[in-house]
Order: C-alpha cells, then sequence, then structure tokens
C-alpha cells in the first residue's frame, strides 16, 4: 500500500513511504501499546497495520503491511502522530474543537472524550461560528498572542447527535466502518485565529462555571494536550512548559462542567457569554 | 507483591462499591468521602486509561478492537505502577476475541469475588437503572450481555461485557486463571467483621482488626445514605433515585412476586444452589456454604 497521506493541518510534512523502519528506536521508552520513545522521535507499531514514525516536527515516515485498513492508517496518522509532531515543534496540540466568530475570535472547547465538546461545537456553527479545528487543535504562540491553527472542515458527530440536530445521515460520510460516527462539513475558516477563550469540558457531570486562574491554566493545557505521555520521552517538556506558560498567560481560560446534562443551546449560550 | 492488580468483580449491584469504600478507608486509615472514592478505573476512568495507552482512542475504535487491545494496556498500565492498587469490573471473566484473557492473569493478584442473592439484585439493579424489575430479571437472563454500548454513541464509560448473572458468577466461581476469593453479600452483611478480614487477607494487605473494624463503622450503610442524600454521590445514574437504598439482604421481599421469583430461579437456580442461595430467597449460613 503505496498511497499519498497527508497530515491534516501540517501542509510542509510529508508523509514518506519507507520499507526500511526500525523494529524499535535505539535507547526508546516504551510509552504505550506499541509506542515508544526517544528524543524529538515517536515510533508507533500497530500489527495488523505497519510502522508510523514521527520525527523532529515535520518527517514522517510509515511502513505499512499488505492488509492494513486505510481507516486505521488515516486514524493513527490524524492523531497520535500529527499530536507528536505538534509536541516536537514545542506546539500543544489540544484536545478538542476551535471555532472562530465573525468578529475574528477564536475559541477552543477542550475536555475529555464524550465531555459534549463537538457537539457544542455544531451547534455554535449553526450560529454562525467557523470551524477552524475538530480533535486536535494545534496552539502555537505568536509574539504575546495564543493563535489556533486551521486543519479540519468537519466536526465529527455520533449518530444520535445527528439525529437531535436534525441532520440527514445518509448524505453523510461515516467517519469509521461499523462505527455510527459522521463527518459533518461545515463552514470552515482556514487562517490563523487569535484565542480569546479556552473553555475546559471537565470530566464531571457536576455543573460548574469557574475562571481557571494562574498555574491552573499551565496545567489544564499540558492535561488536556493529546497524550501527554508522549512529552517528556521525546525531550520535549521544556519546550512545552515554555509554551503552556506563554499561552496561559495570554488568554483566558474557563471550566465549564456538566456539558452532557445541559441542552446544548444552554451551553452554546454560556460559551457566547464567556466570549462577550 | 510482583501482580499489582487486584480485581473486585461482580455483577452489578452485588456489594462492589461498598466493598470499595472500606478498603480505601483502611488504606487512608479513615473515612472516605463518598465522592472522594476514586473510579478504580471502571467505567470512564477506564476509557482515559485506554486513551491515554492505546495509539488510537476508544471512540474511533469497535468494541472488538477495544476489547482486543484491553489486555495490553492493562499489562502497559500494570508495569508502569509500583503499588498495588484496586480495579472494579463488571465483566465476567472472559477472553477477547483472539482467545486472550481480557485482564492479564499475570499482572492480578487475586480476585475478590462478590456475590449476592438474585431476587436482592434484581430488585436493586432495578432501582439502579430507573427501570422495572422485569426488565432486570430479563437483562440478568441474557447470555453475553454487554452494557453500556450503543451503536450511536461511545457512552463515557467503555463498554463491560457481564453476561448473564448466571454465566458472570460461574465465570469467577471456575475456569478463571486468577486466585479468586469469593464473599457473599449476605455474609458482608452478617458477619461483617469475620467476611471483610477474609477480603483484607485476600488482597494482601496487612491491617490490625482495629483498622478494619474503623474502615466497617466509617461505611456503615446509615452514614453513606446520609452522605449521599446531603451531597450527593457522583456514581449514582440519573435514572436512580439514590445509590445507596436499603443495602439489606432480603431486600426484595414485598416487591417480587411469585412468578417473578421462580422465574430468576428457574433461570439461575443451579448456580444459586451452588451459593448457597435458595428458590424461596433464604440462604444457607457462611458457614455450610460451600461455593463449589
Amino acid at each position: 500500500m503505496t498511497a499519498a497521506w497527508h497530515i491534516s493541518g501540517l501542509n510542509d510534512v510529508v508523509v514518506r513511504h519507507d520499507s526500511g523502519l526500525p523494529a524499535h528506536l535505539p535507547g526508546a521508552e516504551r510509552i504505550g501499546l506499541g509506542t515508544e520513545a526517544a528524543p524529538r522521535t515517536l515510533l508507533v507499531t500497530v500489527p495488523g497495520v505497519g510502522k508510523f514514525q514521527a520525527r523532529n516536527g515535520d518527517d514522517v515516515a510509515i511502513q505499512l503491511e499488505e492488509s492494513a485498513n486505510p481507516e486505521k492508517v488515516r486514524l493513527l496518522l490524524s492523531g497520535i502522530i500529527r499530536a507528536a509532531l505538534i509536541h516536537q515543534r514545542g506546539n500543544i496540540p489540544l484536545t478538542g474543537s476551535a471555532l472562530v466568530s465573525k468578529g475574528g475570535r477564536a475559541i477552543v472547547l477542550s475536555g475529555f472524550s464524550s465531555s459534549g465538546k463537538s457537539t457544542a461545537a455544531y451547534e455554535l456553527t449553526r450560529r454562525g461560528w467557523m470551524l477552524l479545528a475538530d480533535g486536535i487543535v494545534q496552539i502555537n504562540c505568536v509574539g504575546n498572542k495564543a493563535v489556533a491553527m486551521p486543519s479540519e472542515e468537519c466536526i465529527l458527530l455520533w449518530g444520535d447527535a445527528c439525529e437531535r440536530f436534525g441532520i440527514e445521515k445518509g448524505s453523510l460520510t461515516r467517519h469509521r466502518t461499523g462505527l455510527e460516527k459522521y463527518e459533518v462539513p461545515v463552514s470552515a475558516s482556514h487562517n490563523p485565529a487569535t484565542i480569546s477563550l479556552i473553555v475546559d469540558f471537565g470530566r464531571d457531570m457536576v455543573s460548574s462555571s469557574v475562571p481557571l486562574r494562574g498555574g491552573e491554566r499551565a496545567d489544564t493545557l499540558s492535561r488536556l494536550s493529546f497524550r501527554p505521555r508522549l512529552i517528556e520521552p521525546m525531550r520535549c517538556l521544556e519546550i512545552h512548559r515554555q509554551m503552556a506558560a506563554r499561552v496561559a498567560l495570554s488568554t483566558r481560560m474557563h471550566l465549564l462542567g456538566g456539558a452532557r446534562s445541559k441542552l446544548v443551546g444552554d451551553i452554546a449560550d454560556q460559551i457566547e457569554e464567556l466570549v462577550q | 507483591m510482583s501482580a499489582p492488580i487486584v480485581l473486585l468483580a461482580s455483577y452489578p449491584k452485588s456489594g462492589n462499591t461498598w466493598t470499595r469504600l472500606v478498603l480505601q478507608a483502611l488504606m487512608k486509615g479513615g473515612p472516605v468521602a463518598l465522592n472522594e472514592l476514586n473510579g478504580d478505573f471502571h467505567g470512564f476512568p477506564r476509557r482515559v486509561l485506554f486513551d491515554d495507552i492505546a495509539p488510537i482512542n476508544a471512540a474511533d475504535l469497535t468494541p472488538d478492537e477495544i476489547d482486543e487491545w484491553l489486555p495490553d494496556v492493562f499489562a502497559q498500565f500494570a508495569n508502569e505502577i509500583d503499588a498495588p492498587i484496586f480495579m472494579k469490573t463488571h465483566d465476567a471473566a472472559r477472553r477477547t476475541p483472539s482467545g486472550k484473557w481480557f485482564m492479564p492473569p499475570d499482572n492480578v493478584h487475586g480476585v475478590i469475588h462478590l456475590v449476592r442473592h438474585p431476587f436482592d439484585v434484581a430488585v436493586s439493579y432495578a432501582k439502579h437503572m430507573g427501570k422495572d424489575v422485569d426488565w432486570a430479571i430479563d437483562v440478568m437472563g441474557r447470555e453475553n450481555e454487554m452494557v453500556t454500548l450503543g451503536r450511536d454513541r461511545l457512552p463515557p464509560p467503555l463498554h463491560e461485557v457481564i453476561g448473564s448473572w448466571s454465566q458472570n458468577v460461574c465465570s469467577w466461581l471456575s475456569g478463571s486463571p486468577y486466585q479468586v476469593t469469593t464473599v457473599r453479600y449476605e455474609d458482608m452483611h452478617e458477619s461483617t467483621f469475620p467476611t471483610f478480614q477474609k477480603i483484607v487477607a485476600a488482597v494482601g494487605f496487612v491491617a490490625s482488626d482495629a483498622r478494619i473494624a474503623m474502615a466497617i463503622d466509617a461505611t456503615r450503610f446509615d452514614k453513606l445514605r446520609e452522605e449521599e442524600r446531603a451531597v450527593g454521590f457522583r456514581e449514582r445514574p440519573r435514572a436512580s433515585e439514590a445509590f445507596f437504598r436499603s443495602g439489606k439482604p432480603r431486600s426484595w421481599e414485598g416487591l417480587l412476586s411469585d412468578t417473578q421469583r421462580a422465574g430468576i430461579f428457574e433461570s439461575h437456580g443451579k448456580v444459586m444452589e451452588r451459593l448457597g442461595y435458595k428458590a424461596d430467597g433464604s440462604y444457607l449460613p457462611l458457614s455450610e456454604a460451600t461455593f463449589s
């Protein structure tokens, strides 16, 4: 399988096929299932799919097995490999969705899986917001401003969310065979945007609305990074901390807990009020 | 302890939460606030663990694909921790589609297997889920029952294959590769101290009798009920009025019809007898129950 692959939002990265990827990285630390890291390098090996190596923030090499499922290849490239590249660049791959208002203000909705981020993001697009990213948001700093980088034009929604929004599923692309998860096209922006607010959807069912202050902000950015366990073994901890501190200083952050138990319209109202 | 995971395994509503509270009070040396009870890597915390260690998030995988990676996720996790941990599960002892045990035996120190008379389970499970008892009886009879899974969405907790009540109980009673200590809920109530002594010994704790007594007292049902009433309990499902209800054995009395009791015994009688549970809702005293 030698199809061309790309990494969304990282247009300078060329994914090359390399039939000679090593079984292990010299001196690497095993940090997860089939995942090992060395300085500024990550190697992921998934039986039945292949090997994936991300290095120095701009180099991706893959060695796919004959039977590799293209959906899994795409998931690995758009997930852990993309996150590794962003970490290696010293930027933050924040789990969540980013949107930009008509006035050019960007927000990032972050939090653990199932916290309601994508559903709220979709509701905001119905109110005129444009999508910047969904899944992993690349955040960096330009001067003293935190910036969200564009990468996706679709929001992933589960079938039940599509039904609640009255979206006709028949015309949508399934994210994966066998899963009732759909790629819903929305109005998207292709330009980096300054972040005015990062919302943490929390992990509790308990309703809360609390501004995050001081050190809490940088800690939250680290915790909500995609696969924070990659950071230290790739020797990216120092640059990560510096970037998290800069982002924390340059944008507001807010904990909005219990989103799953609220009406999505109410959540969107709250977010829009917070942005004002 | 070379294998750091202690499994607390049970069919739902069989005393798992109470046992976790006692063990955590024991470790802490004092009462544990209800909402400080950690998730013991069950439900949503298990999903967070999976997403942290696996190369693809659970939300992008099918249940079979998640199951296939779970044993390796647990093994990786076990290799990273330096102190024993409790892990709650409602899964039956089971193998993944490719034949691996879903919890790697090499990483499991032992299993505390909690069982409860199915009459009480039916009543408690129905209340817990905000359904009627016939619903619970039906679910308890379903072979290979899988909970918390929807095709059109991935709920926060990862799915569990709990099987039928009989299937779940039998899977832990015999044939699994683990060191299993089976404990009846009824004995936890009626012979509380010796039963928890047995649990404490099985998990490998060294604790004085006074400390065990303190942990038991700190988690008395009346205290738990009062605390839940005052501050709530985050593990209570939205459909349930209260997590801690009666808590007593034979709480089915007055709530199950003759037909419902007969139906449960018809489906699960053979396994009930192995645990000393009788068709009239009574049970053999601990001294006569063999769990064979």
